[in-house]
């Protein structure tokens, strides 16, 4: 867990090392080493943009009043009304830490949604918010005009539209939605999946399977139990019956071009390289991992694809193959080499046919 | 010989790719010349760089616009929300709700 005294004097790593290199010391260097690379990676642009920004966000909030990164366990989560607005600074205070539901649906929809997926992350695997250090929780609602989709701006932001009645109807209806937005957070924490082809693709299929697990903890369903489908509760008449099935990838709608294996891989220049396509063959493989071990899915797979998000080898651009090679190690040392665990990790990647 | 102007939208949560194409000799004239002025406010060049082709670093679920303007040769950038550039929101105003899913 952070220490809260960030801003303690260490010297930085020379600039020269790679971000990469930083990483693997942060994950699994001495404590000294892990400051000192943390220190600089703090130098990097995108860091201090963040750290800027959250700081922004932090005197604007008073949230710096509240205890951050300490035991855990509490979510810190402030919600604002965009109010139709396509501005991205944040609009006027909704609702925030603890007080009651007020009358906006689409308010109170994304203050529950955060906190089931708070008390996801924090109940099941031990991780105290999108920085595990108990960063604030942000949610904008109603932003901009009939707008069909949600986003997370890299910046600590989730931004929500209200649907335009065609692809989607409001997108905080469905908890699924508020999981996968925030667990684009937590891979930027982690892996830092670049969101470009497979790298990209890989990213969204950590957001799809951490967003279907709230939702299947939230219900407590078994693996068996739950439908696997994304979106279900939040696609209008074009996109119905729902956006994308892990279960059955390329089947959940009329558009739905997801492929369920590496054979299918598409390639296209739109969505960054198809990243929210190919995301279907991920999604496949830890749908058929999950079911075959049986019981809930975030108890065994959704711990060892945590476990692979955050494994040293796994880098800003690994791809399908390093990631299954790393779900496969994990369960290895989670539950031993020849465990029933290992052979239903190797079946989910086997059925993708991501070869290892 | 007209100017054809293609309009996707891709990516976004939802991963579908929307599309408008239309000749601007069959719009309607109010709606060709608010296309025609608002193309002439399209910076091409300002959006050839890698900074406005690619989303914001760690960003997720943005929508990407590919144009392609064909009239006297080839025009086409690619942007990621949000928009900056003024013209080109006029742009997506008029042609969005002509897409159609791809
Ligand atoms: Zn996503």
């Amino acid at each position: 867990m952070r220490p809260t005294h960030l801003h303690q004097h260490r010297s930085p790593v020379a600039c020269i090392v790679p971000p990469d290199l930083l990483r693997d010391i942060i994950r699994n260097g001495t404590e000294e080493e892990r400051w000192a690379a943390a220190d600089t990676m703090a130098i990097d642009t995108t860091f201090r943009t963040l750290r800027a920004a959250f700081a922004a966000t932090v005197a604007a909030t008073k949230v710096a009043m509240l205890p951050m990164g300490g035991q855990g366990g509490q979510p810190q989560r402030t919600i604002y009304d965009q109010k139709n607005s396509t501005a991205i600074a944040l609009g006027t205070v909704a609702r925030t830490e603890g007080q009651p539901a007020v009358r906006d649906a689409a308010v109170n929809e994304a203050y529950d949604g955060f906190g089931a997926t708070y008390k996801f992350f924090w109940e099941v695997l031990g991780r105290n918010s999108t920085d595990n250090a108990g960063m604030p929780i942000l949610g904008l609602v109603h932003y901009s005009t009939n707008y069909a989709n949600a986003f997370w701006d890299g910046q600590g932001h989730m931004f929500f539209g209200d649907g335009d009645g065609r692809l989607f109807v409001r997108l905080t209806k469905s908890v699924d939605v508020i999981g996968h937005e925030l667990a684009h957070g937590v891979t930027q924490y982690e892996a830092n999946l670049v969101y470009q082809g497979q790298s990209g693709a890989l990213n969204e299929s950590m957001s799809d399977v951490f967003g279907s697990l709230v939702k299947q903890y939230a219900k407590n369903q078994t693996a068996k139990q739950a439908d696997w489908l994304i979106g279900k509760d939040v696609v209008g008449p074009t996109l119905k019956p729902a956006l994308r099935s892990m279960k059955a990838p390329g089947t959940a709608n009329p558009y739905d071009k997801q492929p369920a294996n590496m054979d299918k891989f598409v390639y296209t220049a739109a969505d960054n390289g198809g990243v929210h396509i190919n995301s279907g063959i991920p999604n496949h493989a830890f749908y058929v991992a999950a079911t075959a071990m049986g019981g809930k899915a975030w108890e065994k797979a959704g711990r060892i694809w945590y476990d692979s998000l955050r494994d040293a080898k796994i880098r800003p651009t690994s791809g399908f193959k390093a990631f299954a090679r790393a779900t496969v190690r994990q369960a290895q040392m989670r539950f031993g080499d020849t465990s029933a665990e290992v052979d239903a990790v190797r079946a989910g990647w086997d059925k993708a046919k991501v070869k290892m | 010989m007209g100017t054809r102007v293609r309009l996707t939208r891709s990516g976004g949560f939802a991963g579908l790719s929307m599309v408008a194409s239309v000749d601007l000799d069959e719009l309607p004239e109010s709606e060709a010349s608010q296309v025609r002025a608002a193309l002439s406010q399209v910076n091409f060049d300002g959006h050839s760089d890698p900074g406005h082709a690619a989303p914001v670093r760690g960003a997720a679920d943005t929508y990407q616009y590919d144009l392609e303007v064909l009239g006297r040769g080839r025009r086409s950038l690619t942007v990621h929300e949000p928009i900056a550039d003024p013209g080109l929101q006029t742009l997506l105003d008029v042609l969005l709700p002509r897409a159609e899913p791809e």
